[in-house]
C-alpha cells in the first residue's frame, strides 16, 4: 500500500488549502485531516477507525503551512504502520508535536523572513527596467523553492515515518537560512543605493531626501515596535504636510 | 464601472485567499496584486507603481503563530484601485488611494479576527463529523472556509472601494482645485520606509559587510548607466 503518484498529487492539492480554516484554538487542525483524505480513506476501511484517526488528529496542530508537508508524510507512513501494530497512535501524536516545533521555526525563518522580501526585492529591481520580468522573476524565485519543499516535504515525510526525527534536512535549511541573509543584504544595499540615485536623478535633492527620510524613520518605527499601517499613514501624513508645505 | 469592479471584487477575494488561506503563491504580494488592479480599471502602471511603493513595508510583519498581522496585500490592491479609479498622476487623489489602502490593511485585522471565529466554529463542527468519522463533511468544511474567504476578501474590497469612492467625491474632491499640493514626495518616502523594511529585516553585524557591497556594486552600476 505504497503512496501512488495520484494520491501524491491529490494530497499536496489539498495542502494548499491547509491553513483555509485556520483559528487561533486548533490552528491547522482540520487543514490537517482534510489534507490527509486521500490516503486516510485508503488506510482505513471503517467509519470506527476514521472517527478514531479524526478525533485524534482534530486538536490543536500549528507549524508553517508549507513545511507541514513533512509532518503529514511522516505521520500517513505513521498511521499505516500503527495498522500493522508496529507503532502506537500516542508515538504518532509525539512525533507531530515535535516536528511541527522545529518545522514552523525554520519555515518561518526561511520563507517569511528571507525568500519573501528577497525575491520581492529582485521583483522590484527588475520591475523598474521591465515591469513582468521583475513580477515573473519575483513569482519565479519564491514559487520553486515553495513548491520543491511542498513535494519533496510529503515525498521525504512518508519515506521517513517515524524516522523523520533523524533523518529531516533541517541543518540544509538552516544553510539556506544563512545564504538568504547574506543575499538579502546584499540585494538590499543595491536596492538602497539604486532607489537613492535613481529618485536624485529623477526628481533631484528634494525626492532623494524624502528616500532617506521614509529609510531612516521606517527604522525608528520599527525598533519601536509601531505597527507596519500606522507608520505607512504617518510617512504619508508628513509627505502630504510637505506636499502642501512646498 | 460595472463588470470591471466585479472583476475588481473577484480578484481581492483571491488575493485575500492567496495572502493567507490558500496556495499562498504570492501573487497576492502588492508587485502583482496591485498590477492586476491597475490592468483591470485601466492603467497598469500606475498600479505597478502603487505596488512598488507598498511592497515592501508590510514585509516587517511576520505572520508567526497567532500574531495578527495587518492585511497589507488587500490595503494595497484596495490602494492600487482607488488610485487608478480616481488618478492618473500623483496627485492629491493618489496620496488619499494610498492612505485608504493602509487604513484598510489595518481595519482588516479585527474583521479577520471574526472570520476566524467562523472557522473556529466550523471546526466544531469538524467535531461531529469526526464523531461520525465522516471525511466528506471534512471536505466539505474545508472547502467552506476557504469560499468564505474568497467571499471576506472580494467584499472586503468591493465596499471599501465604493466607500472610498464616495467619500472622495462627497467630500475631498473639491479640494484638489482649492490647494495646491505637490505629491512627488509621497512615493520616495514611501520607497525609502520599503528600503528600511529591508535593511531591517536583513542587516546586522554578521551580514553587513554583504549589505555594503550590494550598495558598492549598485553605485557602480548606476554611474556606468549614466556614462553610457
Amino acid at each position: 500500500m505504497r503512496l501512488n503518484i495520484i494520491d501524491f498529487l491529490h494530497i499536496t492539492w489539498r495542502s494548499l488549502f491547509i491553513q483555509a480554516s485556520w483559528n487561533r484554538e486548533r490552528m491547522l487542525s482540520l487543514g490537517f485531516c482534510f489534507s490527509a483524505v486521500p490516503r486516510i480513506k485508503k488506510i482505513f476501511q471503517t467509519t470506527v477507525q476514521r472517527g478514531d484517526y479524526l478525533r485524534r488528529n482534530l486538536g490543536f496542530f500549528n507549524t508553517h503551512p508549507y513545511f507541514a508537508s513533512y509532518v503529514l508524510g511522516a505521520s500517513l507512513k505513521m498511521e499505516e504502520q500503527a495498522q500493522k501494530g508496529k507503532v502506537a497512535p500516542a508515538e504518532i501524536e509525539k512525533i507531530k508535536t515535535h516536528l511541527s516545533r522545529s518545522l514552523g521555526a525554520v519555515g518561518d525563518s526561511l520563507m517569511w523572513r528571507r525568500l519573501k522580501p528577497l525575491s520581492a526585492m529582485l521583483g522590484m529591481i527588475l520591475s523598474l527596467h521591465d515591469a513582468f520580468t521583475g513580477l515573473a522573476a519575483f513569482l519565479i524565485v519564491y514559487n520553486l523553492p515553495h513548491i520543491f519543499v511542498r513535494g519533496h516535504g510529503l515525498a521525504f515525510g512518508y519515506r521517513s515515518g517515524g524516522e523523520l526525527v533523524k533523518t529531516i534536512p533541517l541543518a540544509k535549511y538552516q544553510f539556506a537560512v544563512h545564504l538568504l541573509s547574506n543575499a538579502g543584504s546584499f540585494v538590499g544595499g543595491f536596492l538602497v543605493v539604486y532607489f537613492l540615485i535613481s529618485e536624485k536623478t529623477a526628481g533631484g535633492l528634494p525626492e532623494a531626501g524624502a528616500f532617506i527620510c521614509g529609510l531612516i524613520l521606517m527604522i525608528i518605527f520599527i525598533k519601536w515596535k509601531i505597527a507596519a499601517p500606522l507608520a505607512l499613514a504617518m510617512l504619508l501624513l508628513l509627505g502630504l504636510t510637505a506636499g502642501l508645505i512646498f | 464601472m460595472g463588470w470591471d469592479f466585479a472583476l475588481f471584487c473577484l480578484i481581492g477575494g483571491l488575493v485575500y485567499l492567496d495572502t493567507d488561506a490558500v496556495g499562498q503563491f504570492m501573487i497576492s504580494q502588492p508587485l502583482a496584486a496591485c498590477t492586476a488592479a491597475g490592468a483591470i480599471l485601466g492603467n497598469w502602471p500606475l498600479g505597478l507603481a502603487v505596488g512598488l511603493i507598498l511592497q515592501l513595508p508590510y514585509l516587517v510583519e511576520i505572520p508567526v503563530g497567532g500574531t495578527k498581522v495587518a492585511l497589507g496585500n488587500v490595503g494595497a490592491y484596495l490602494a492600487a484601485g482607488v488610485a487608478v479609479h480616481l488618478t492618473g498622476q500623483y496627485d492629491l487623489a493618489f496620496a488619499y488611494a494610498l492612505l485608504i489602502g493602509v487604513a484598510v490593511s489595518w481595519v482588516g485585522i479585527p474583521l479577520q479576527d471574526g472570520l476566524r471565529r467562523i472557522n473556529l466554529h466550523l471546526v466544531k463542527k469538524a467535531d461531529a463529523a469526526g464523531d461520525d468519522g465522516n471525511l466528506q463533511r471534512i471536505s466539505r468544511l474545508q472547502y467552506s472556509a476557504a469560499g468564505l474567504a474568497l467571499v471576506f476578501g472580494a467584499a472586503l474590497c468591493g465596499l471599501f472601494f465604493l466607500f472610498a469612492v464616495v467619500l472622495w467625491k462627497s467630500f475631498f474632491s473639491t479640494m484638489t482645485s482649492a490647494v495646491s499640493f505637490r505629491g512627488e514626495f509621497i512615493p520616495p518616502l514611501l520607497l525609502g520606509a520599503g528600503a528600511g523594511a529591508a535593511l531591517w529585516l536583513f542587516v546586522n553585524r554578521r551580514t553587513l559587510r554583504f549589505m555594503i557591497f550590494g550598495a558598492g556594486l549598485g553605485a557602480v552600476y548606476l554611474i556606468f548607466d549614466l556614462i553610457i
